[in-house]
C-alpha cells in the first residue's frame, strides 16, 4: 500500500511537470479571485466532547486563479488559495494553510464547467514559544509551547463544479480528496467559493 | 470593469491549543514506531498482555495512524521481557516532582513500551491516574524511546472502564509517548482527563502530531523511487529543476513556432 501511495504522489507530479508545456502553449484568457468556505477534514476529527465531529468547521477561504484555453472544449487552471487564520480560544498555536491547484476543466455548457486535477496543500503551525500550566493527573503541570515553525505537505486529488451564473460572476464547489490511496487517512475538504472574473470567462456572448 | 464582491465571510472559531511534553520539541525520528508491551503478569489490569497489546495497537490505528497532514505510523509491536524494575519501580527518581529525573533502569532503548506498574508514587498515590509516561531516552531532538506505564495498582481505575475507553486511554499516553503534551479543552485527547465518548482525536491534537511529524508529499515518497540519495531539500530542488526545465521546453516550441496542436478562441 505504501508503496502505491509512493507511485501515486509520484505520478501526481509527473503529470504536474507535464502539464507545464501545454500550460505555456494554452491562451491566457482570464484571471479570477474568489472568496468562500472551506469545511476541513469532514466528520473526521472530533469537535465537542460529546463526540460531535467536524461537520461544519468552516473556515474563509480566498483564491486567486488564472484560466488558459486549451481548445475550445478543454481549459488548464490554475488556483492559488489560502485559508484564513481561525481565531483560537488558546491564542499560542497558530496555523495556516496555503494551496496550489491545477486542473484540467471540461465545458460542459456555456455555463458549467467541470474540473479535475491535482493539488499541494500546505499546513503550516508554529507557536509562541514558554509554558503553559495545564491540569495534569491530580495537579498543575507546565508543559512547553513549540516555538518553532512547521508545514506538513500534502497532495490532494481535487474535483470541482463551476458554474457562471453571470458573465463576469461563477460559483465553484470543490473537492479536495487527501490520501485518495489510502483508506486509513482518506480525508475530504469541500470549499464553496463565488469568483469574480476579470478576463474573458468561459461565458458565451 | 466589474465589481470584485467579497461575501461569504463566516468563519468557526476554532482551537489550536497544543502543547508539548518536552521543551526541546523531541520526536522520533522515523516514521514507523513500534508499541511493545512488557511480557510480565499485570496482577490488577483485568485484561492480559496479549489484548493490552491488541489496544495498543488499536489505539495506533484509531486515533495517530488517522490524521491526513501526519506521517507517523505506529504498529503493533511484540510482548517483550524486560527487568522487574519496569513493573514495580519509579519512572522518575524524584517524583512526584514537576520535573522528571528518569530512572536509568526504565530506560526504554527503542520504540514505545507499556509496561503495568505497580509503583503508586508514579501516579501520585491517587488509584484514578491512569496512567503515566515518559519519554526516557534521547538523543539531542530525537526521542529514541519511551515508557508508559499503566496503573496496576488494586484499586486502579483502568480495570473498571469499557474497551473503547481503555483504548483512548491508551492513545492519550501515547500521544505523550510521541512528544505531545496536554491540550486544556476536553474535546481533545490530549485532554488530561479520561472521556467515554471519545472516538476521534480533537484539532489540538491533530495540530501537535502534525507539528512534530508533517507529511512531506511527494517528494519524501519518490525519493525512495528516483532520488534514493536525496533528501527532501534536494529533492524539492530536483522538483523545481523540472518544473522549470517543463516550462523551458515549453517556450520553446512555442517560439519556434513548432505546435502540438491549434488553440482555438472560444467567442
Amino acid at each position: 500500500m505504501t508503496n502505491l501511495i509512493k507511485k501515486f504522489h509520484c505520478s501526481l507530479m509527473l503529470c504536474c511537470v507535464l502539464l507545464m508545456p501545454q500550460i505555456v502553449r494554452a491562451s491566457f484568457v482570464d484571471l479570477n479571485f474568489g472568496a468562500g468556505l472551506m469545511n476541513q477534514a469532514i466528520g473526521r476529527y472530533q469537535t465537542d466532547v460529546s463526540g460531535e465531529k467536524s461537520s461544519f468547521n468552516n473556515r474563509l477561504a480566498l483564491e486567486t486563479g488564472l484560466t488558459y484555453e486549451w481548445n475550445p472544449s478543454w481549459h488548464l487552471f490554475l488556483d492559488l488559495g489560502f485559508l484564513w487564520p481561525g481565531g483560537s480560544e488558546e491564542s499560542y498555536i497558530s496555523k495556516q494553510v496555503y494551496y496550489l491547484n491545477g486542473h484540467f476543466g471540461y465545458k460542459l455548457t456555456d455555463e458549467i464547467i467541470l474540473r479535475y486535477g491535482g493539488g499541494l496543500y500546505l499546513t503550516q503551525i508554529s507557536g509562541d514559544g514558554g509554558e503553559a500550566s495545564i491540569r495534569n493527573g491530580t495537579g498543575f503541570t507546565n508543559f512547553p509551547i513549540p516555538e518553532e515553525t512547521t508545514t506538513a505537505r500534502n497532495v490532494t486529488f481535487n474535483v470541482a463544479g463551476e458554474y457562471y451564473f453571470h458573465k463576469e460572476y461563477s460559483t465553484k464547489l470543490e473537492a479536495f480528496i487527501f490520501n485518495p490511496t489510502n483508506s486509513r487517512n482518506r480525508t475530504y475538504n469541500l470549499a464553496l467559493t463565488l469568483r469574480y472574473h476579470f478576463g474573458d470567462s468561459l461565458w458565451a456572448d | 470593469m466589474g465589481r470584485l464582491t467579497l461575501l461569504l465571510f463566516l468563519m468557526t472559531k476554532l482551537t489550536y491549543g497544543f502543547t508539548l511534553n518536552n521543551n526541546i520539541g523531541a520526536a522520533f525520528d522515523k516514521e514507523e514506531v513500534s508499541i511493545n508491551v512488557a511480557a510480565h503478569t499485570c496482577a490488577n489490569l483485568g485484561i492480559t498482555n496479549d489484548e493490552l497489546l491488541s489496544l495498543a495497537e488499536e489505539a495506533g490505528e484509531l486515533f495517530w495512524n488517522r490524521v491526513h497532514t501526519s506521517s507517523l505510523i505506529l504498529k503493533r509491536g511484540a510482548l517483550v521481557s524486560v527487568a522487574t524494575a519496569f513493573q514495580t519501580g519509579k519512572a522518575c527518581t524524584n517524583a512526584p516532582a514537576s520535573s522528571c529525573d528518569i530512572n536509568s533502569a526504565l530506560v526504554v532503548s527503542s520504540d514505545i513500551l507499556i509496561s503495568c506498574n505497580t509503583e503508586p508514587t508514579n501516579f501520585s498515590n491517587s488509584p484514578s491516574v491512569l496512567g503515566v509516561t515518559v519519554p526516557n531516552n534521547f538523543s539531542g531532538r530525537t526521542i529514541n524511546g519511551a515508557l508508559i506505564l499503566v496503573n496496576d495498582n488494586g484499586s486502579n481505575s483502568f480495570q473498571g472502564l469499557g474497551r473503547q475507553e481503555k483504548v483512548a486511554v491508551l492513545a492519550h499516553e501515547i500521544g505523550h509517548a510521541v512528544g505531545l503534551g496536554h491540550s486544556s479543552l476536553d474535546k481533545n485527547l490530549m485532554y488530561f482527563q479520561s472521556v467515554a465518548t471519545r472516538e476521534t482525536l480533537g484539532w489540538d491534537d491533530v495540530d501537535g502530531i502534525t507539528y512534530l511529524y508533517p507529511v512531506e508529499q511527494p517528494l519524501s515518497g519518490c525519493g525512495t523511487i528516483e532520488l534514493q540519495d536525496q533528501g527532501p531539500e534536494k529533492g524539492l530542488l530536483t522538483l523545481i529543476f523540472g518544473l522549470l526545465l517543463a516550462l523551458a521546453i515549453g517556450r520553446t516550441w512555442q517560439k519556434s513556432g513548432r505546435a502540438w496542436s491549434t488553440p482555438a478562441r472560444n467567442c
